[in-house]
């Protein structure tokens, strides 16, 4: 069947994406996370990939053209000769204040309404309109894909949206964690300032204009996984296999307004202190000004986030896909002289000795 | 066309001061010869965000070399770095 690819939300602000390049045409196989258009605001720009293998059926909007968030980008399917939903097939006709609200926007769009056919009871188009009309004129079951829908009935009348990319990436790894690792968690208790001290003296040394103590502690973790066993990951099937990754990508978690990302840095385990350091530096800056391409955020076998600017004194992160550990930095105490370092890591790469011995060596810094 | 000294210095003073309070931190007392990064005024994260704000404010595409604590640490560098830069392209 016919699946919709929605816009997706970019900005909390913005209800409305530009259509900034279409990177397929109608007929093309497509494979899972590939490139299918790239979409922006003035704030950000977010690529938008295949969530499956498929075909482009159908592509309902055009370049430069502002669509509403939620509403039909493109259709895939299985296989290449199925047909779209005859009424969203075309392109989507859309102006930034097009004499609707968003919300009827995108109802009209979810199911394949034009405006023109929906009585309005004033002179914009409200969400209560269209709902007004759906009531009188059920939609039928063959004239759009049914959404997938939750059996689980609600407590109380709730609107529901598509998930933001944040959302669906944060789903893609809770899902991971909780179908795919055997997910644990320790935290030792270390004196922070060594580090502090190596990572001062770095910045010192090298003129650089930003401490590079989380840097540095990431580093140090792509320097130890493949010893201790951590840049690897365990496939699943009749026969399980323990991969053993021959390079460490080191992910890197970088909140950017209300955007997480997770950076990459490639073949960290091969950079120089400095390189590594620069390196990642460069990522943030992308990922603060939204730039981050989609290669940028791939690949990662290993994992490192801090809450430290927030103040949290200790966090359980969560795995990302395919990786073995994700080291979690905190906030020190009000004294500074004592901190958490706590580690979520797969238990059927590492036992609890593994992993605390990887994690006190993180706790002390290499020689600069 | 360049912009004069005060007008960028009213410029930068907005934007860390803008940063400032996502933070949860106080900038008007900085002066244009405090080492921002030693201020505590923003936290690492929060100054590679002020060079990012700066970078595209003054179309500078800054370069990994460019960020040192002499081109960029203080408000009076970094003016002063801008304003180079402006020459440079003008």
């Amino acid at each position: 069947m016919a699946q919709p690819v929605h816009a997706p939300r970019v900005n909390n602000n913005d209800d409305v994406v530009k259509v900034a390049r279409i990177c397929v045409q109608v007929g093309d196989a497509v494979a899972a996370g590939d490139l299918l258009m790239e979409l922006e605001t003035e704030k950000a720009t977010v690529d938008v990939e295949a969530e499956s293998d498929g075909y482009v059926l159908a592509v309902a909007c055009e370049q430069g053209q502002d669509i509403a968030v939620g509403a039909v980008a493109l259709w895939l399917g299985a296989t290449p000769d199925e047909a779209p939903p005859q009424a969203s097939a075309g392109p989507v006709t859309m102006v930034a204040d097009s004499g609707m609200t968003a919300k009827a926007r995108l109802l009209l769009r979810r199911h394949a309404l034009s405006a023109g056919a929906v009585p309005r009871t004033a002179a914009r188009l409200t969400a209560a309109d269209v709902e007004a009309y759906l009531a009188l004129h059920p939609p039928a079951a063959s004239s759009a894909p049914t959404p997938r829908r939750s059996s689980i009935e609600l407590p109380a009348p709730a609107e529901t949206s598509p998930l933001s990319s944040t959302a669906r990436g944060m789903l893609a790894t809770v899902t991971w964690q909780r179908d795919h690792a055997a997910a644990a968690y320790l935290e030792l208790e270390y004196d922070p300032r060594p580090w502090e001290a190596a990572a001062a003296a770095f910045m010192r040394e090298r003129r650089l204009l930003f401490s590079p103590l989380l840097s540095l502690m990431a580093h140090r973790l792509a320097q130890f996984a493949h010893n201790a066993g951590a840049n690897a990951t365990v496939l699943e099937g009749e026969t399980a296999q323990l991969v053993r990754y021959k390079q460490a990508n080191l992910g890197f978690t970088v909140q950017a307004g209300e955007v997480l990302y997770f950076c990459v840095v490639n073949a960290a385990d091969t950079l120089a202190a400095s390189d590594f350091v620069h390196k990642l530096f460069y990522l943030q800056r992308r990922a603060m000004g939204h730039n981050l391409t989609s290669a940028e955020m791939r690949g990662a076998t290993i994992g490192f986030t801090s809450m430290a600017r927030w103040g949290v004194r200790r966090h359980q992160p969560v795995l990302a896909p395919n990786t073995g550990v994700m080291i979690a930095h905190s906030a020190s105490a009000p004294d500074g002289e004592s901190a958490i370092l706590g580690m979520t890591y797969d238990h059927r790469l590492l036992s609890g000795f593994d992993a605390v011995r990887l994690l006190k060596t993180l706790t002390q810094p290499g020689s600069y | 066309m360049t912009d004069d000294r005060n007008a960028i210095m009213t410029r930068l003073r907005r934007l860390l001061q803008q940063l400032a309070d996502d933070f949860g931190t106080d900038a008007s007392s900085i002066t244009e010869q405090d080492v921002i990064p030693d201020t505590g005024i923003l936290d690492s994260a929060g100054v590679i965000e002020f060079v990012m704000l700066i970078d595209n404010a003054y179309d500078l595409a800054l370069e990994a070399q460019d960020m040192t604590i002499d081109n960029l640490g203080t408000l009076s560098a970094i003016a002063a770095f801008i304003a180079s830069r402006q020459a440079t392209q003008s």
